[in-house]
């Protein structure tokens, strides 16, 4: 037994065997570690794998409701003729401008207000985090409608403002250079609180010691802004910003709310022009096209963002 | 020109919900199981082959549907059936229909569909209606076309010669205006002293448009026209008004070729810019109907190119203003757009035969008088004819004329496409961010696609 190993017994003559026991233990616990995986994969082809399958094989076929089932194999054209088409080049232009509009102001808000109330010693800072955190709680759907309440350009509360204060009132959803601003600052009012709770628990989890050290060493608030907090922080707004950027470019419920992509295709972004070709020309190869486009658009982005925030996090 | 509608209505302060209220409390049985009014009622044969069946029909959210469910029960007591109707608001409803009627035959969630009058040729050609000669020549007059209004079986009943569906009821469109203002002498003076002219209805869509403009351009409070220039449908059923009036047509007669962007077209669509613009309330370009009825129902414009379901809201005791001071008229130039909404059998329907008798039923002749008592329009002809009717509701007359003259959506297979293109290139024009001849350049090409 080897309780009763003699030391005169070279130690290597009992490794093999306890090293081949504890090989086939771990070789073991994989195995049962992948065949506990087995019941997530099934649901993850089930949920994710199957319908993206179905609607690439869709993207690659004719398939208009009105001509019944799914058609012939068309290869790339469903693509080639989506992006031919002169209204995805302007809803592409406009997704873009929208996102980056949205994100940058969003994130610039957010920032500031986070770090406001992050201020140490501030009074009622509950009361200020619920404020800002009610546009979060209500349904984009809500936000289009109220927004569109108080934007009426006769009875709307903000034109009566407007007027009140001797301003011109403003036509906000149907003129092409107000229409996309309008939607722009609705999305800035509705999602940036979800920023604000992101940047916000980032902001509380960073250590102290640096900020307090840069003090010390007499710099200004600004300073210890620029040069100590920031660097810190940025993993954590490229999360933010990686968040709200593929939300953003899937836009849909406030532009069909507000303006329904007009006036004329002003407003019309890809998800929108998405749920024409699918529910107004009744093209699902022609939509299925497009959402592909789109979901390549936004990889792209990610993994632009990842590897940005992957050179970051190696940087600090 | 027709003459003008509503007056006597304004006298006698009707409206569509006193008038169902009224019809529901005091019995809609009243009187109508045995003589209708004058016109005997035929009596139809139903079926209880069907009992313990329920039907799910996705309806429209507007009188015409509450008035029907009302009504149900008398329906359930003749066959053993249950209808069940999903209401939903007008925007989601083709999103609704479209995933049950591709789903196959006997596999949908509805069977009986309610549809509108720009769904009816890409419902059919798409194979997803039954046709209904076989069923209606075998229903031994219970359903019969003869009774119904030509104009309204043209728009949306039958498609390339095959009968697809049966007209529900139309809601043709026209000219509501101010009755007070336009009988007022200080209104007139002022006009006159405005616009240099008379105010007199205008016969023509160019002087409808120049005295919209110039009532707007009065400071008396109102505007000239309240609009509904939102894309896409708003948009474009106002402006089929504007097209249709001037004498002018998407496609030519042969629909071999677009003629939206001819003479008569890009002048449509510079006249309705024009209205929108310089006639319409603040922000017409992005109303829809609910603004325009607030508008209008608040006292703050002279007129607006609506629906006759419009003119009831606005004599309407609860919520307007302007009670009993409107009338309606056909479209300055003659003619108008007549939407209609009609009834079909869906080939994906798990329950067809017993649709097929909810149909018989509620177009019988009976429950068709007994809708259009209630407060609806009727497609068939006979209540209109009715002398109960007509003393109920004076200004039907004169409707009658409006559907008989109105015209629906040009027989392209995707209409709510043609809609789309038409909406979105409208608004572009009337937001200047494109002129009309170039506007109309733009959606004749895409037009062209669509045949």
């Amino acid at each position: 037994m080897a309780t009763h190993r003699t030391l005169s017994q070279p130690e290597t003559t009992s490794l093999p065997a306890a090293t081949t026991g504890s090989r086939s233990m771990r070789e073991g616990r994989r195995r049962f570690g992948r065949l506990m995986t087995i019941p997530t994969l099934v649901a993850l082809a089930i949920v994710v794998a199957f319908p993206l399958g179905f609607a690439l094989w869709v993207s690659v076929h004719f398939y208009d409701l009105t001509k019944g089932g799914i058609g012939p194999f068309i290869g790339l054209t469903n693509y080639a003729e989506t992006i031919a088409g002169n209204l995805f080049a302007i809803a592409a232009r406009n997704t873009a401008v929208y996102s980056v509009s949205v994100v940058v102001l969003e994130l610039l808000i957010a920032l500031g207000l986070s770090l406001l109330l992050n201020l140490p010693g501030l009074r009622f800072r509950g009361v200020y985090l619920a404020i800002l955190l009610i546009p979060l709680l209500v349904s984009p759907v809500a936000v289009g409608l109220i927004w569109r309440l108080l934007l009426h350009p006769d009875v709307g509360a903000v034109n009566w403002l407007l007027t009140t204060l001797h301003l011109p009132p403003q036509e906000w959803m149907s003129r092409p250079n107000t229409a996309m601003a309008t939607i722009v600052g609705v999305d800035v009012w509705h999602e940036t609180s979800l920023m604000i709770v992101i940047i916000l628990a980032g902001l509380t989890s960073l250590p102290r010691d640096p900020i307090e050290a840069s003090m010390v060493d007499g710099a200004n608030r600004w300073q210890t802004f620029r040069s100590v907090t920031l660097p810190l922080l940025m993993p954590v707004l490229l999360v933010a910003t990686l968040i709200r950027f593929i939300a953003a470019m899937k836009t849909y419920d406030l532009v069909y709310i507000l303006t329904r992509g007009g006036p004329g295709s002003a407003t019309e972004t890809i998800s929108f022009s998405i749920w024409k070709a699918a529910f107004t020309t009744l093209e699902m190869g022609r939509a299925a096209a497009a959402s592909f486009l789109l979901l390549i658009i936004i990889l792209v982005l990610v993994i632009l963002l990842v590897r940005l925030m992957g050179d970051e996090e190696a940087e600090a | 020109m027709a003459q003008a509608i509503g007056r006597t209505m304004a006298r006698n302060s009707l409206n569509r919900r006193r008038l169902l209220q009224a019809s529901a409390g005091a019995g809609l049985a009243l009187g109508l199981g045995g003589r209708l009014g004058g016109v005997q009622a035929q009596e139809i044969e139903l079926s209880r082959d069907f009992e313990g069946t329920t039907l799910n029909l996705l309806m429209e959210d507007l009188l015409e549907t509450t008035v029907i469910e009302d009504l149900l029960p008398e329906f359930f007591d003749k066959t053993g059936i249950t209808v069940n109707f999903e209401k939903v608001v007008y925007g989601v409803m083709r999103e609704k229909l479209v995933p049950q009627l591709a789903a196959g035959p006997g596999n949908g969630a509805y069977d009986v569909l309610e549809l509108d009058f720009y769904w009816v040729y890409e419902f059919a050609r798409s194979g997803w209606m039954e046709p209904l000669d076989e069923r209606i020549a075998n229903s031994g007059g219970a359903v019969d076309l003869s009774r119904y209004i030509p104009a309204v079986l043209d728009i949306s009943s039958v498609v390339d010669g095959v009968t697809y569906y049966i007209p529900m009821f139309p809601y043709p469109m026209g000219l509501i205006y101010r009755t007070d203002l336009m009988d007022d002498p200080d209104f007139q003076a002022a006009y006159k002293a405005t616009a240099g002219a008379e105010l007199v209805m205008p016969e023509s869509v160019a002087a409808y448009v120049d005295m919209a403009t110039n009532v707007s351009k009065m400071d008396k409070g109102v505007y000239g026209a309240a609009m509904q220039a939102q894309q896409v449908d708003p948009i474009v059923m106002e402006f089929c008004n504007f097209l249709y009036g001037l004498g002018g047509d998407y496609y030519n007669a042969e629909m071999t070729e677009p003629t939206i962007n001819d003479e008569i077209g890009v002048q449509a669509a510079q006249l309705y810019a024009d209205c929108v613009n310089n006639a319409a309330q603040p922000g017409a370009a992005g109303a829809d109907l609910n603004d325009t009825m607030a508008t209008y129902l608040q006292g703050k414009a002279f007129s607006m190119i609506s629906y006759l379901f419009m003119l009831n809201e606005a004599n309407d005791e609860e919520s307007s203003t302007v009670k009993g001071k409107n009338a309606m008229t056909v479209m300055p130039g003659g003619r108008g757009l007549t939407g209609d909404w009609s009834w079909g059998l869906p080939i994906s329907s798990p329950n067809p035969d017993a649709g097929w008798e909810f149909l018989k039923w509620v177009e019988s002749p009976e429950i068709a008088l007994k809708r259009a008592m209630a407060g609806g329009v009727p497609a068939q002809a006979a209540p209109y004819d009715n002398p109960e009717f007509i003393a109920k509701y004076p200004w039907m007359t004169q409707a009658r004329d409006m559907i008989a003259s109105g015209k629906g959506l040009p027989a392209v297979t995707k209409q709510a496409q043609l809609v789309e293109i038409m909406g979105r290139h409208l608004s572009e024009v009337v937001s200047g961010g494109t002129t009309a001849q170039a506007g109309m350049d733009a959606a004749a090409a895409e037009l062209k696609e669509l045949l």
